[in-house]
């Protein structure tokens, strides 16, 4: 079967599966001439508070996190590596709060690596200390343990509760000292609870509005740039009512010096772009690991360009620079020698622009119909258009001398698809080869790199990929996509009709300021958005 | 014809006891929030299908089989006797015979699509259309099963139902009865012991082992509960009700699970069965009774299927009751009566009798099905008069491979609504009624309800005449 949108022998149907895609059909009427809009498609549309869940659960990543903070492990348990994998819903991410549930497969998950935790804990007197560590009475302990798993203050009846739970300890686990099989009694109580499995962001709302309190933003804030709980200074700041003041930015600009805020980056990019899916590439006389090597020189560049250099997202778009090795020297056609591991070299500007121009990239999509894979990428994750679904032809035909040739006569579906929107931007990267090497001419033929696309301000022109990755850095296009995208990462959701505003004006400013990613997430969390909760308003059932 | 209706109004758990040998349900439950159910119904009621392949020993009117006579079905249609039953494969029902309802004249809406048992097994429990591709043996369901129509609105969490297989699976043609929707088929578990684990979660432990471990999330579970219920307001969104729920049945599972073991002497003997074995068909299938029984009388599912061999089943089976228990030819070619699972071959001396004493043997399996559901007990009456277990075939008879007259058999009366002790016939003008009719009795009667809220009329391809086979149907009017 041929797709006309890419799906042309792809393996894995990575394509196809993608949940942002339109329906198309071939009788429907003609397409139209520019991308259809997603989001802030209407400049008057008001911003207003997102309607959510009241209780998104963590996900995999933040309970392991959460267990590590809470209990005060040295080391991440990798206990939730066994949980039952959630689905990604409709955002590219792993944290959409609409589809992370509990059913009965993760429940049994749950309570299986509550039990093993705290009988690790009880089993390890230092790991007991620290939990015990600046408490006097045992329901000191319990409290406060309560406390920060529930990530507001417990109350009274409710450390009695777990009081209740550590009176069984000595019952269940007979052969340890009284207190220590209480807690570890509390501990899987405590790891079992709603109120711990989900962020509760109960309130009662002002027409439709819950404004969040201060327990609740410190833990928005945490999981958003830590996926873990607040850590004391951020539960001091809640108690002193600092948050639901001015000092939520202050907040997050102080915990994005922390190493979890820079992982959660990392998180981000590679999810977004899809990175893990490098380690499979494999190139003809190169090592088996250069697909990881491809991976570590993306992850890295982009570490350098959002954290060492507080960059932006022209930089990263742009940048002639990358982190090379001798391996990966060979494909860039780079000479001399750079050892084995990744240092910063400059690249030849006339070839090589940011992240699009990398081997990683490159290499992931290649093939006969490499300009459509990656041409549909760029579309998807980078420019954030919505594409039609694949039309079928039943005789694809691929005529003609360059890779380009075979393409254009392979998709004859039109502007609708193809000649619009994928082609184009695919075509501009036939000056690499399938492993992500320039090359001047295609099987002696000469590379015609040279394409158009319809960005929202207009159509712009350009000859190879350096050209092309100026115009998608300068188009409002890339801007919008890449903010979207860290809103719907960040706040743990899809986006939705009311966020246009804020996404608009973070995008502007990336755009015309070159703002910092940090800053664009500084700024998002500095939002009326990010502050409240509009109450979910459904049809009955 | 007997219809006096007696329905039995259970209780959402039951108590069990009698001689089902499952440890027993805890006080507790009792305290676990109900499941949405599609009716205003929620008490446990379950229906199980079990299927064998390569149709039944009933007189074959088609090409192929014009001529061989009557060995299946009771004498005379009516209320079932010990004389309307004697000689025949149904016969070995009879310690049933009061809770039995039997149903003859129906068939399968539509032609297969080069290859009748696939075709046959297609339309087995979906009364959906046979696929224009993949056709042949590779053909697949347009529709979804019973089965799965009964887990997806029923089952805690719309939890998948279970699906069970006796035998090994060949290439060509093996499982063919569970459809979650359009070409969209269950793989099932061939493995009674692996059934087993993935419905209580843990096996392998010693009793006292267990016992802790319950102990312990007893104390646990009584305050999550507590919290739960906190979290549980009345004006929540309809998605976070659907959250919560979905989470609160999840612990009311696992106790359930964990308070609900087979026999440790019956977990040892299915972790050391066979599974491939075709010695072993006869237990292998024993034991995915048990655990189908177990699973229904435990709440874990309101259904279940098991399908006993390949879609052409080419068993050779050994019977204990016939010939000493001397291996048989391949039950495929049994079933065209001549060596050869084509159209030529020599001919199987006695073939019509051999396929008689396969269905009895499966008969028997089935009265083994019946009598484990019934050892259960609850306050109520005991667990088999709750649900309805049925016996079918993918095909009417072996030669002709029709879809005429499929075999539909009942033992149970899902909660009084389904009368007892009867052959009825479900022709209209002498003519064959599709079988869909059967599924919309069996759907409205175990409380699935359409979206609009009425009772089920309309099972299976949109194509299909809507209704129901009211001789099914105790009393007068279906109100399930």
């Amino acid at each position: 079967m041929l797709g006309c949108q890419g799906v042309i022998d792809d393996p894995d149907n990575s394509f196809s599966n993608d949940p942002r895609r339109t329906p198309y059909d071939p009788e429907d009427p003609p397409p139209p001439e520019a991308p259809p809009c997603l989001v802030d498609c209407d400049p008057t549309e008001p911003e207003r508070p997102a309607a959510t869940s009241e209780f998104p659960r963590l996900s995999h990543r933040q309970w392991e996190n959460t267990v590590t903070d809470l209990l005060h492990l040295t080391a991440r348990p990798g206990l939730a590596a066994g949980f039952q994998d959630d689905p990604s819903g409709t955002t590219f991410f792993d944290n959409n709060a609409v589809v992370l549930q509990v059913n009965p497969n993760l429940w049994q998950d749950y309570q299986n690596a509550a039990e093993t935790l705290s009988e690790r804990v009880a089993a390890d007197g230092a790991a007991l200390a620290r939990i015990r560590d600046g408490a006097g009475s045992e329901r000191e302990v319990v409290e406060a343990l309560i406390t920060r798993t529930f990530r507001r203050p417990a109350t009274d009846a409710e450390v009695n509760q777990y009081m209740m739970v550590h009176a069984t300890g000595p019952e269940h686990y007979p052969d340890i000292a009284p207190n220590d099989a209480g807690l570890a009694m509390v501990i899987q109580a405590a790891l079992q609870s709603p109120l711990f499995v989900y962020r509760v962001e109960s309130g009662t709302p002002e027409d439709g509005v819950v404004h969040l309190d201060d327990y609740q933003l410190a833990t928005r804030l945490s999981y958003m740039l830590w996926d873990s709980m607040p850590d004391d200074e951020l539960f001091r700041a809640a108690a002193a009512g600092e948050l639901t003041g001015d000092g939520l930015p202050a907040q997050a600009a102080r915990m994005l010096d922390h190493e979890l805020a820079r992982e959660k980056f990392a998180d981000f990019h590679t999810q977004v772009f899809d990175l893990e899916i490098f380690d499979n590439i494999r190139v003809e006389g190169a090592s088996d690991s250069i697909g990881e090597m491809m991976r570590d020189e993306t992850e890295h560049f982009l570490d350098y360009v959002t954290y060492e250099q507080d960059g932006s997202v022209r930089e990263m778009l742009t940048a002639n620079y990358s982190f090379i090795n001798d391996e990966l020297a060979s494909i860039y056609g780079l000479s001399g020698s750079f050892g084995s591991d990744l240092s910063k070299q400059d690249l030849d500007p006339t070839q090589r622009a940011g992240l699009l121009t990398q081997p990683g990239f490159l290499a992931s999509h290649k093939g006969e119909v490499a300009p459509i894979l990656r041409g549909v990428f760029v579309n998807l994750h980078v420019i954030c258009s919505a594409l039609p679904d694949a039309p079928v032809f039943e005789t694809p035909v691929f005529e003609g001398d360059t890779r380009r040739e075979r393409v254009t006569s392979a998709t004859t579906c039109g502007a609708g698809c193809h000649d619009l929107l994928i082609n184009p931007v695919g075509f501009a990267f036939e000056t690499f080869d399938d492993d992500g090497r320039f090359r001047t001419d295609d099987g002696g033929f000469p590379i015609d790199a040279e394409a158009s696309f319809p960005f929202d301000e207009g159509t712009e022109y350009f000859d190879g990929p350096v050209e092309l990755a100026e115009s998608i850095a300068s188009a409002n296009d890339s801007h919008r996509c890449y903010v979207q995208n860290w809103l719907e990462f960040a706040y743990g959701r899809p986006i939705q009709s009311g966020d246009g505003p804020l996404v608009r004006e973070v995008a502007t400013a990336s755009r015309e300021e070159e703002l910092s990613v940090k800053e664009i997430v500084i700024r998002l969390v500095d939002s009326e958005i990010f502050r409240t909760r509009a109450v979910q308003i459904e049809e009955a059932e | 014809m007997s219809t006096k209706k007696t329905k039995k109004a259970f209780g959402r758990r039951f108590f069990l006891g009698g001689t089902g040998s499952v440890l027993l349900g805890l006080p507790f439950l009792e305290s676990l929030m109900p499941h949405k159910a599609s009716a205003d119904v929620d008490d446990g009621r379950f229906a199980i299908f079990i299927r064998h392949g390569n149709g039944v020993a009933q007189a074959d009117g088609g090409r192929a089989g014009a001529g061989e006579p009557e060995r299946f079905w009771p004498h005379s249609r009516g209320a079932l006797t010990d004389e309307s039953m004697r000689g025949r494969v149904v016969e070995v029902l009879g310690g049933h015979r009061e809770r039995l309802l039997m149903v003859s004249g129906l068939k399968f809406g539509f032609p297969g699509n080069g290859c009748g048992h696939s075709g046959g097994g297609n339309q087995c429990l979906t009364a959906a259309r046979v696929s224009d591709t993949p056709s042949g043996n590779e053909s697949l369901a347009m529709g979804e099963s019973i089965d799965n129509r009964i887990a997806r609105e029923l089952n805690p969490g719309g939890a998948e139902p279970l699906t069970l297989f006796t035998g090994r699976k060949g290439s060509y043609l093996p499982e063919v009865m569970s459809y979650r929707g359009p070409r969209d088929l269950r793989a099932a578990e061939n493995n009674p012991q692996r059934a087993y684990e993935r419905l209580v979660g843990m096996t392998g432990l010693a009793e006292e082992q267990l016992n802790q471990i319950r102990a312990r999330r007893l104390s646990v579970n009584d305050l999550v509960r507590e919290q739960m219920q906190s979290l549980l307001r009345r004006d929540l969104s309809i998605s976070d009700r659907r959250r919560l729920d979905l989470h609160f049945g999840a612990i009311r599972d696992m106790e359930l699970a964990m308070s609900c073991r087979l026999p440790e002497m019956r977990e040892m003997e299915m972790a050391g069965i066979d599974p491939l074995s075709a010695g072993n068909y006869q237990e292998l299938t024993r034991m995915h009774m048990d655990i189908m029984a177990f699973a229904v009388a435990c709440g874990l599912t309101r259904t279940a299927t098991l399908q006993m061999g390949n879609g052409n089943d080419g068993t050779e089976h050994e019977i204990a009751e016939y010939r000493g228990g001397a291996r048989l030819p391949r039950f495929h070619q049994i079933s065209h009566r001549i060596y050869s699972d084509g159209s030529d071959g020599a001919p199987i001396e006695g073939a019509q009798e051999m396929h008689a004493e396969i269905d009895k043997m499966h008969g028997r399996l089935f009265s083994y099905l019946l009598d484990r559901l019934s050892s259960y007990d609850t306050p109520e009456g005991n667990l088999l008069d709750c649900g309805t277990a049925c016996w079918t075939n993918d095909l009417g008879a072996g030669v002709s491979h029709t879809y005429n007259n499929i075999p539909f058999i009942f033992g149970g009366s899902l909660g009084g609504n389904l009368v007892q002790g009867q052959y009825v016939d479900a022709k209209r003008d002498g003519q064959f009624t599709t079988h869909n009719k059967l599924f919309n009795v069996i759907l409205s009667a175990v409380g699935v309800r359409k979206s609009g809220g009425g009772l089920v009329d309309n099972f299976g391809d949109s194509s299909l005449e809507t209704g129901m086979v009211p001789e099914m149907i105790a009393g007068d009017a279906p109100d399930f």
